[in-house]
């Protein structure tokens, strides 16, 4: 016993000096304006342009307030984990990068709620974002991120398929049975070529449940899982993907291993629906054919699915009066411009500007399909603290209906069965 | 002056036993906390006694995961065996080349998982993949491995079982060198072929070898991970989601890292009941003997 007492007391020893080490460094005054420099430490992820278009907009920053430094904390591709990890560890930046993560992380209270900070501000007005994507950011009706960027999904369509189909090229207010009957006649099987490419995740799911007026994420009385609606919406992507084979089934689109770019890239696809991030990259290295976009095809409402980028301050940060400054040059004017330059998204306020600068753009023709999509977009998943969870047993069960294991009506029945679970 | 020396003692282990202490077994302690908790891995954790326990009894998914893992185990532990004794056998004859092939088959094993699972995703492509090409030109059956639910599973056991064959090999064969020959030469004297050589020599003797190879892989096949995260995540249809991709997602996806730290635990009492019966069996058989 005595022995041990020894060792345990040479443990406590060494533990000690080492924890010595860890403590953090001090900052200087919070706030302070005489010639100290605040240092905001800010979230960054994605692609180098991306980090590019960060970099830009914090140097312009940077340049109008010589006193506030922006520090980047690059949380790489696993965003969540490692934004999670710095949360529990108290390392928090002051301004993260966490998107669909906003509500459940205020509401597990490790937020800043930003409306005071927008009420006292003269500069900042919010009136210029879309109601329906600040919506996303509220909990109890505060409001704890705010957008900078967002990107409804549009379709995707190559006209040279459609030249030789001898089809019209879709109009912006065309119908799903329009788009249905077009992916049909796209369709040559022969050539293993396919109309559309339906990817079975998230957005473009949701997307067609949402425009039959069905809400997954919804609250479970909400959902219209129950409604003819749902049913028929569930037969109809059924009969695209498995009956009609308008579009590859996701284990075809497993086996080919290519992403949607990819696909559309090669012509075996001719239209696929996503979001502006292609744009970059379809603008650096041109499709080998003429392209458009046009809207998702309206059914009961032409609302769409959204890839949306925000920033939110955590309420640990230790100079909030400085991280809302730089938070609103982001998401104000400035900030808006430099996202409209880079093409990749749009600016996820109504700012004229900015979305001028997107229509001027003229990449591709019809890029206003994007503009006019943004009020329409629709972003319940968002507001959903179990999000992934529902998602990723939604996703299951559409795949099981996809392989033929479950019909449209046994589908409805589990996903009634899986929402009520998760939502209780 | 013994104590005095016995403190030095303490002291140079100590690295040891800090490294162990920080990072064993205080999240070993730790998650059993959190398996009691609702913890979400932000909020302070709340004490719930044992509710995330009874919740995984009724959590379908979960049970279905278990049954994925089993049914893993069941088939790459026993093939993996065979195979990797086998392995060690051919490879125990005196030849050229001999070190050579046995580095070889060790290579998979040095190599990160990750990598070897990224290299096989595409092996396994169905359009464009090696395996299926090989496959069309020998006019052979195609099967859509990952793509399928049916093959998804099979194909991760066909890899791991590919990867584990080294390891085990490597410890076999020491075994088999510590069989010494002369009773190989009396039994041959005696008339015994290859195979009663076998059953009645080899087989015996390796004993503790194949008791220590088959303990380790269900160990290891048990808490199966890296593979399904690159290869399948979890699919399709949820037919390769196996306990550990299973907790992962209830730990870092879905906020309840209290309830997948009860599935980590229920996972270790599986693990650890397993192991103690295996090795009463092998005492008992010592005993016997």
């Amino acid at each position: 016993m005595k022995k041990f007492g020894v060792g345990l007391a040479v443990i406590v020893l060494l533990a000690g000096l080492l924890s010595g080490c860890s403590k953090g460094e001090v900052t200087g005054n919070p706030d302070t304006a005489g010639g100290k420099q605040t240092v905001i430490r800010m979230a960054v992820s994605g692609s180098e342009q991306e980090k590019q278009l960060r970099y830009e907009t914090a140097n312009l920053f940077m340049k109008e307030h010589p006193d506030i430094k922006i520090e980047w904390v690059d949380i790489g591709t696993e965003r969540y984990q490692k934004t999670l990890t710095l949360i529990s560890g108290g390392n928090a930046p002051d301004i993260l990068y966490i998107n669909e993560w906003t509500v459940p992380l205020a509401k597990r209270d490790v937020l800043l709620p930003l409306d005071d900070y927008i009420n006292k501000d003269p500069d900042f007005n919010l009136g210029e974002f879309y109601p329906s994507v600040i919506d996303a950011y509220k909990v109890d009706g505060k409001l704890y991120g705010i957008p900078q960027e967002i990107s409804p999904y549009v379709i995707f369509y190559n006209k040279d398929l459609f030249d030789k189909a001898n089809l019209p090229y879709p109009k912006d207010n065309w119908t799903e049975e329009q788009f249905l009957e077009t992916a049909s006649k796209l369709t040559d099987p022969a050539n293993k070529r396919y109309g559309y490419l339906y990817e079975n995740f998230g957005a473009p799911l949701d997307g067609f449940l949402t425009r039959n007026n069905v809400e997954l994420y919804a609250d479970p009385a909400n959902t219209h899982l129950d409604s003819p609606e749902a049913l028929e919406t569930l037969t109809m992507l059924k009969k695209m993907v498995v009956d009609d084979h308008v579009s590859p089934s996701p284990s075809e689109q497993q086996a080919a291993g290519q992403g949607s770019d990819a696909q559309f890239r090669n012509q075996q696809v001719a239209m696929i629906s996503s979001g502006m991030w292609y744009l970059p990259t379809f603008k650096k290295d041109p499709l080998p054919f003429k392209w458009d976009v046009v809207r998702m095809p309206a059914k009961q409402n032409q609302q769409t699915k959204v890839g949306a980028l925000s920033w939110s301050i955590s309420k640990s940060t230790k100079h909030p009066e400085a991280a809302w400054e730089v938070l609103k040059f982001f998401v104000g004017a400035e900030g808006m411009k430099i996202v409209a330059k880079y093409n990749m998204a749009l600016p996820a306020s109504s700012n004229a500007e900015a979305n001028q600068l997107i229509l001027d753009s003229a990449f591709p023709e019809n890029v206003k399909a994007f503009v006019d999509s943004a009020p329409d977009v629709r972003m319940t998943e968002f507001m959903n603290g179990r999000y992934s969870e529902i998602s990723d047993a939604v996703k299951e069960i559409v795949d099981r209906m996809m392989l033929g294991q479950l019909t449209p009506e046994q589908a409805r029945q589990e996903l009634i069965a899986k929402v009520n679970e998760k939502s209780s | 002056m013994v104590r005095k020396e016995t403190a030095w003692g303490y002291f140079f282990i100590a690295p040891m036993m800090i490294g162990f202490a920080v990072f064993m077994l205080y999240p070993f302690v730790y998650s059993f906390y959190l398996s009691l908790t609702s913890s979400d891995g932000i909020v302070a954790p709340k004490f719930i006694g044992f509710d995330n326990y009874a919740k995984l009894l009724k959590d379908t998914t979960f049970l279905r995961s278990l049954r994925v893992t089993l049914y893993f185990t069941l088939v790459t532990v026993p093939v993996g065996a065979a195979l990797s004794l086998l392995a060690a056998m051919l490879l125990n004859i005196k030849m050229r080349f001999v070190t050579w092939y046995r580095t070889a088959f060790f290579l998979p094993v040095i190599t990160s998982m990750v990598a070897i699972a990224t290299v096989w995703k595409w092996l396994y492509n169905t359009d464009y993949g090696l395996i299926n090409s090989i496959f069309a030109a020998l006019g052979l059956y195609e099967p859509p491995w990952l793509a399928s639910a049916k093959w998804a599973l099979p194909s991760i056991m066909i890899m791991s079982i590919w990867k584990g064959i080294g390891f085990n090999m490597v410890i076999f064969l020491a075994g088999l060198q510590g069989i010494s020959p002369s009773l190989y030469e009396s039994a041959k004297i005696d008339g015994a072929g290859a195979f009663r050589r076998f059953t009645n020599i080899t087989f015996p003797l390796l004993r503790h070898t194949t008791v220590f190879v088959v303990i380790m892989s269900i160990i290891s096949s048990f808490q199966v991970f890296d593979q399904v995260y690159v290869m399948t995540q979890g699919g399709p249809a949820k037919s390769t989601s196996v306990v550990v991709y299973y907790i992962y997602q209830n730990a870092f996806q879905f906020f309840q890292q209290g309830y997948a730290s009860a599935m980590a635990y229920v996972l270790f009492a599986i693990i650890f009941i397993v192991t103690l019966l295996q090795t009463r069996l092998a005492k008992n058989k010592d005993v016997d003997g």
